[in-house]
C-alpha cells in the first residue's frame, strides 16, 4: 500500500453575476478495494448546501444551488488517498460496457484494426491496442474538444488523454473486450487525467493509453462510465448572460 | 346523429372559440391550426370495448412490469426472453434510471396505446406510447360540445360519458402526489404543438401549469417558485417535456426546458414525475415483438389482444417461417439507413424473391417481417360527401391505485385517400370515438 | 389537490399584460368610432392627429390606408389587429388562471378581426362584437377568477391602460383621477409590486388645473410616471 495526497482545486470566473446557479460535481475520489481514502475534503463557496450521493455508475458525486447572484464559484477537494496495485474484483460487467456509446462508436477502418490483434487474454489484447492508439496519435493540446468523438480524433492522428481513452475504448468494445472511461488524478499531472479500465479474468484492469501503460500506482480515480460524458468533474447550469472562465489545478504526491 | 353531422359548422365554431388548436412549424414560423372535426364518430359496441378493455389493461400492467423489472432485477433479460441486445441498444433506455424505484412502482401511468382494425373486425396494437402520449383532450371538448351542439344525439344513443378523463387524471395524480404538495403540469411552452392539451388538461384537473424556470430544487425537494422568493413544495409532476430534456445536469445539457438536480429528487422518492423517467425502453419498435411475450412472463396469461402479427428472423423459428412465407409477407428494412424500406412478398418476381432471401440469410438482423393485415376504413364527410379514409384508435389507459382505460380515444384519420398516416401535423383530422353502454 | 398561492414572475407579468392589451383594445375602439367619423366629412388634421397622441409618425399616406390600417396592418403595433394578437399571446397561456371561458372571448375577438382582415372589410359596425366580447370578458372574469392577486394583477393592467390612453386622448380629468384612485385601491396589499415613489410623486402633480392646461411637457412626465410605475 502506498500513500498519496491529493488536492484538486476549480476556480470558475463569471464576467457578470450569475443566479439560480445548479451544480453537480464529481471530484471526490470513489473508494473501492484498492483505492480508499484516508482523509477526504470538500470545499463549495459560495453554495446554498451541498448533498453527497452516487451516480448510477456508483461514483461518488456532489450537487447543489446557489440561487442569489455570484461572480465567482469555487470548489476544492483534497484529502489523501491509500491505494493498492490498481486491479478491481468485479462479478459481471453491465452489457453496456461492451456496447458503442456517444462518443466512441468505432468505424469500419477501427473494426479492422481491432481484428487484427489477437493475444491470448483480453487484457493483453488491450495493452496491444493501447500501444497501437500510442503510435497512432501525437498528443496535442487544444486539437480536440471535450465532444470530439474517438472518430474524429483518430482521423485527425491527435488529441489528448480524453481522445486516447476513447480510442481505445472503440477498438476494445469492437474486439469484444468491456471497457470503461475514467477519469481522475495521476501523479505528477497539474490536470485531472483520463484512462480506460478493461474487464478480465473477475477484474478491471486500469491502462493508460497515454503513457502506454498498465496502471499500476499512483492514479487517483474519480468516476468510470461509458465515456468522458458519464464523468464530468462539473456539470452546472446558471441564470445569467455571463462569459465564464475556469482555473483548474491538481497536485498528487506519494507521501 | 344525423342532426350532429349537419351542426358540423357550428361544432368547428366552438372548438374555435376554445381555442382547440395544435402548433406546427412550417419553414421554422410557429403556427397554430384548428385540428379539423369530422362529426361522423367512430363507434365501438359494448361487447368490442369490453375485450379491448381487457386486453389494454393486461398489456400496460405487463409493460409495467417490464419497466421496474428492467431497471431493477432484470429477471426477463436473465431468463432469455428478452435479449439483453434488444434493451440495451434501444435509445429509450436510460442507465440513469437504473434503481430508481417510482412512488408506487408505476412507471406508466398514462399510456397511449396505437390500435387499428381490420375487415374482419380484429384488432391489432400498432404501437405502444408509454412517454408522453398526446390527444385525450380532443374528444373531451369535443363531446362537451357535441353534446350542446346536438342534445338529442346523446339522447337516444347509450353513448358512455368521456368527459371523465380530467377525473382519471386527477386522482392518479392524486393518488401519487400522497399529499407531499403542488400537482403542477409541465409544459415546455406554448410553442409545444400541444400546448392547448397542457393548458385545457390543467384547467380541467385543477393542477397548476408550470412552464420551465418554475420549478427548482432544493436539498431534494421540488418547489414552484413565485414572485419575490416565494415558493409552495412540489408532490406531482405532471410532465410533457421529453426524458432527455428533464434535467440539463444529467441528460441533455443544453436543455433549458428541465429542471436542474431533479433526478436526484426523483430518486429519493420526494416528488412523483408522471410518466417516469427511461419509459422509452418499454415502447421501443425493438421491444413491441417481446410485449406478447411479457405478458405470458409477468402475468402468466394469454395475451388478449395481438400485435400486427411480426417476426424478427433473429430467432431461429421466426427465421424458417419467414423464408417459407415470403411471398405473403410484408418485408421492412430497420436498419438505419432506411435502405429497401417496406417491400411486400407479393409483388415480386420469383428472382427478386430469391433475391431477398438472400439479403436475408446475410444479414437476418436488419429485417422484420409482418403479415398483411386488411385495414377497415372509416367514413368521414369532405364537403357534403361520405368517404372512406385510413384511421386508427389512440386508447388511453391510466395506472394510478388501479388499471383504468378511458371510456373513449382519439380516433385520427388521413385526409389523403393514399396515405396511411395520420399523424395531426399531417393535415389529418380527429373523430369522437363512442363507446357504447348497450 | 393542494392549492397554488404562488404566482411565477413571468405569469405575474403576462396577467398585467392582457390586463392592458384587452383595455386598449377597447379603448382603440372606442377612438376608431370618433376618428371614423372625423373622415368622413373631417379635415386631415383632425383624424392624423391620432398617431401623434400615441408618439408614433402616421405611417399612412391617405385616408383609406389609414382606417384599414388602423384595423387590419399586422406591422402596425397599435393596429386593432396587432393589438389583439398581443392580447392573446398573454391570454393563451394564462387559460388555467382565466378559465376556457374567459379565454374564449379573446379568441373570439381574435377570430373576428382576422376574418375581418382577410376581407379587408372597410364597414365597422361588426366590430362591435368586439366591445361585447371584451365586456363579455372583463364580466368572466369577476364571475370565474376568485383568486384576488389574480384579478388584481389583471385589474392594475386595465387601469395603467385606461389611464394612459386617457390622458394622451385628453379625456376629463375627473375620469383619470377615478381610475387613479381605484389604481391605488388595487395596490393597498402589493406594497412590492410597485414603485412607492412614483405613486408620492403622481399625488403631487395629478391635478385638475395642471390637467386642464393640456401642456406637452406635463402630459409626457405624468405618462412616465404612470408607466414606471408597477414592477411587475
Amino acid at each position: 500500500m502506498k500513500r498519496y495526497l491529493y488536492n484538486y482545486q476549480t476556480i470558475l470566473r463569471f464576467s457578470s453575476p450569475v443566479s439560480r446557479h445548479f451544480f453537480r460535481l464529481r471530484c471526490v475520489p470513489c473508494e473501492n478495494s484498492c483505492q480508499q481514502l484516508h482523509k477526504q475534503a470538500l470545499f463549495v463557496h459560495p453554495s446554498d448546501g451541498v448533498t453527497h450521493e452516487t451516480d448510477t455508475w456508483g461514483n461518488p458525486i456532489q450537487y447543489g444551488n446557489r440561487i442569489d447572484p455570484h461572480d465567482s464559484f469555487v470548489f476544492v477537494s483534497i484529502g489523501e488517498a491509500d491505494l493498492s496495485p490498481y486491479q478491481l474484483p468485479d462479478k459481471e460487467p453491465t452489457p453496456l460496457f461492451l456496447l458503442p456509446s456517444k462518443l466512441t462508436t468505432a468505424t469500419d477502418s477501427m473494426v479492422e484494426i481491432a481484428q487484427a490483434f489477437t493475444q491470448k487474454s483480453a487484457l493483453s489484447q488491450a495493452c496491444a491496442l493501447s500501444t497501437w492508439v500510442y503510435q497512432h496519435m501525437h498528443y496535442q493540446p487544444g486539437s480536440t474538444q471535450s465532444s470530439t468523438t474517438a472518430a474524429e480524433a483518430l482521423a485527425q492522428g491527435k488529441g489528448v488523454c480524453q481522445d486516447y481513452a476513447h480510442i481505445l475504448l472503440a477498438l476494445c468494445r469492437t474486439a469484444h473486450i468491456p471497457a470503461r472511461y475514467v477519469n481522475g488524478f495521476m501523479e505528477g499531472e497539474g490536470a485531472t487525467h483520463a484512462w480506460v479500465e478493461v474487464y478480465d479474468q473477475s477484474a478491471w484492469w486500469g491502462i493508460d493509453p497515454t503513457n502506454n501503460r498498465q496502471i499500476e500506482w499512483g492514479y487517483i480515480k474519480l468516476s468510470h462510465g461509458r465515456d468522458a460524458e458519464d464523468c464530468p468533474v462539473n456539470r452546472g447550469v446558471f441564470t445569467g448572460t455571463a462569459t465564464q472562465t475556469a482555473e483548474i489545478r491538481v497536485i498528487v504526491e506519494e507521501l | 346523429m344525423d342532426t350532429l353531422i349537419e351542426s358540423r359548422d357550428t361544432v368547428n365554431n366552438w372548438m374555435e372559440r376554445f381555442g382547440v388548436r395544435f402548433g406546427v412549424y412550417k419553414n421554422g414560423i410557429f403556427n397554430e391550426q384548428l385540428f379539423p372535426f369530422d362529426a361522423i364518430p367512430r363507434v365501438i359496441s359494448k361487447e368490442d370495448w369490453d375485450y379491448l378493455e381487457k386486453g389494454l389493461i393486461q398489456r400496460v400492467d405487463a409493460l409495467n412490469e417490464f419497466l421496474y423489472d428492467i431497471y431493477h432485477g432484470k429477471k426477463i433479460m436473465h431468463d432469455g426472453i428478452v435479449p439483453a441486445e434488444f434493451v440495451y441498444a434501444s435509445k429509450g433506455y436510460l442507465p440513469e434510471c437504473e434503481g430508481i424505484t417510482p412512488i408506487h412502482h408505476v412507471y406508466s401511468h398514462i399510456s397511449g396505446i396505437d390500435l387499428v382494425q381490420a375487415k374482419d373486425g380484429r384488432w391489432f396494437i400498432l404501437e405502444d406510447n408509454l412517454r408522453i402520449p398526446s390527444g385525450a383532450s380532443y374528444p373531451m371538448i369535443a363531446r362537451t360540445i357535441t353534446r350542446k351542439v346536438s342534445p338529442e344525439t346523446f339522447q337516444n344513443n347509450a353513448v358512455a360519458d368521456n368527459r371523465n378523463y380530467s377525473d382519471l387524471l386527477r386522482e392518479m395524480m392524486e393518488y401519487m402526489n400522497d399529499d407531499r404538495g403542488l400537482t403542477v403540469i409541465l409544459t415546455p411552452g406554448r410553442y409545444n404543438s400541444a400546448f392547448f392539451e397542457h393548458s385545457y388538461l390543467a384547467e380541467k384537473t385543477g393542477a397548476t401549469l408550470a412552464f420551465p424556470g418554475d420549478l427548482i430544487v432544493e436539498k431534494d425537494i421540488v418547489y414552484y417558485t413565485g414572485l419575490w422568493k416565494e415558493k409552495q413544495r412540489v408532490g406531482c409532476i405532471y410532465r410533457r417535456v421529453s426524458d432527455e430534456y428533464m434535467d440539463p445536469l444529467v441528460f441533455e445539457p443544453s436543455s433549458l426546458l428541465g429542471v436542474p438536480n431533479l433526478t436526484q429528487a426523483y430518486k429519493k422518492g420526494n416528488v412523483a414525475v408522471v410518466n417516469a423517467l427511461g419509459n422509452g425502453v418499454a415502447d421501443d419498435k425493438g421491444i413491441y415483438y417481446f410485449v406478447p411475450k411479457m405478458i405470458k412472463y409477468y402475468l402468466n396469461e394469454e395475451p388478449i389482444l395481438n400485435n400486427a402479427p411480426t417476426y424478427l428472423p433473429y430467432f431461429e423459428e421466426d427465421y424458417r417461417y419467414i423464408l417459407d412465407h415470403l411471398s405473403s409477407l410484408v418485408i421492412k428494412d430497420v436498419s438505419e439507413a432506411g435502405g429497401y424500406g417496406v417491400i411486400f412478398g407479393r409483388d415480386l418476381t420469383p428472382e427478386k424473391l430469391a433475391e431477398l432471401k438472400q439479403l436475408i440469410i446475410d444479414q437476418p438482423r436488419r429485417w422484420i417481417a409482418q403479415e398483411v393485415i386488411d385495414f377497415k376504413d372509416l367514413e368521414i364527410l369532405e364537403g357534403n360527401e361520405r368517404v372512406e379514409r385510413k384511421a386508427d384508435l389512440r386508447a388511453f389507459v391510466i395506472s394510478g391505485k388501479e388499471t383504468k382505460v378511458w371510456k373513449s380515444g382519439l380516433t385520427r384519420f388521413s385526409r389523403n385517400p393514399n396515405s396511411f398516416v395520420v399523424n395531426s401535423s399531417q393535415g389529418g383530422g380527429f373523430k369522437d370515438t363512442w363507446v357504447m353502454e348497450k | 389537490m393542494v392549492m397554488c398561492y404562488t404566482i411565477p414572475a413571468n405569469k405575474a407579468n403576462r396577467l398585467f399584460w392582457l390586463g392592458r392589451y384587452t383595455e386598449r383594445v377597447y379603448i382603440s375602439l372606442h377612438l376608431l368610432r370618433r376618428y371614423y367619423d372625423r373622415m368622413i366629412d373631417g379635415q386631415p388634421k383632425d383624424y392624423e392627429e391620432f398617431y401623434q397622441k400615441l408618439d408614433f409618425g402616421n405611417p399612412y399616406p391617405d385616408k383609406e390606408s389609414l382606417r384599414l390600417g388602423y384595423m387590419y396592418d399586422a406591422n402596425n403595433p397599435a393596429s386593432l389587429l396587432s393589438e389583439l394578437v398581443a392580447a392573446n399571446d398573454n391570454a393563451i397561456v394564462l387559460r388555467e388562471e382565466i378559465k376556457s371561458e374567459t379565454l374564449s372571448y379573446v379568441q373570439l375577438s381574435l377570430c373576428l378581426i382576422q376574418k375581418a382582415a382577410n376581407s379587408q372589410e372597410t364597414n365597422i359596425t361588426n366590430l362591435q362584437s368586439i366591445t361585447d366580447y371584451l365586456l363579455a370578458f372583463w364580466g368572466s372574469i369577476d364571475e370565474r377568477v376568485f383568486d384576488e392577486r389574480i384579478r388584481g394583477l389583471l385589474k392594475m393592467g386595465k387601469l395603467v391602460e385606461n389611464i394612459d390612453m386617457h390622458i394622451r386622448f385628453d379625456y376629463p380629468f375627473n375620469r383619470i383621477k377615478e381610475a387613479y384612485e381605484e389604481l391605488k385601491k388595487q395596490l393597498e396589499n402589493e406594497e412590492s409590486m410597485y414603485d412607492p415613489s412614483l405613486i408620492e410623486q403622481l399625488d403631487a402633480c395629478l391635478n385638475e388645473e395642471a390637467y386642464a392646461n393640456r401642456d406637452i411637457n406635463y402630459k409626457g412626465k405624468l405618462l412616465r410616471f404612470i408607466n414606471h410605475l408597477m414592477l411587475v
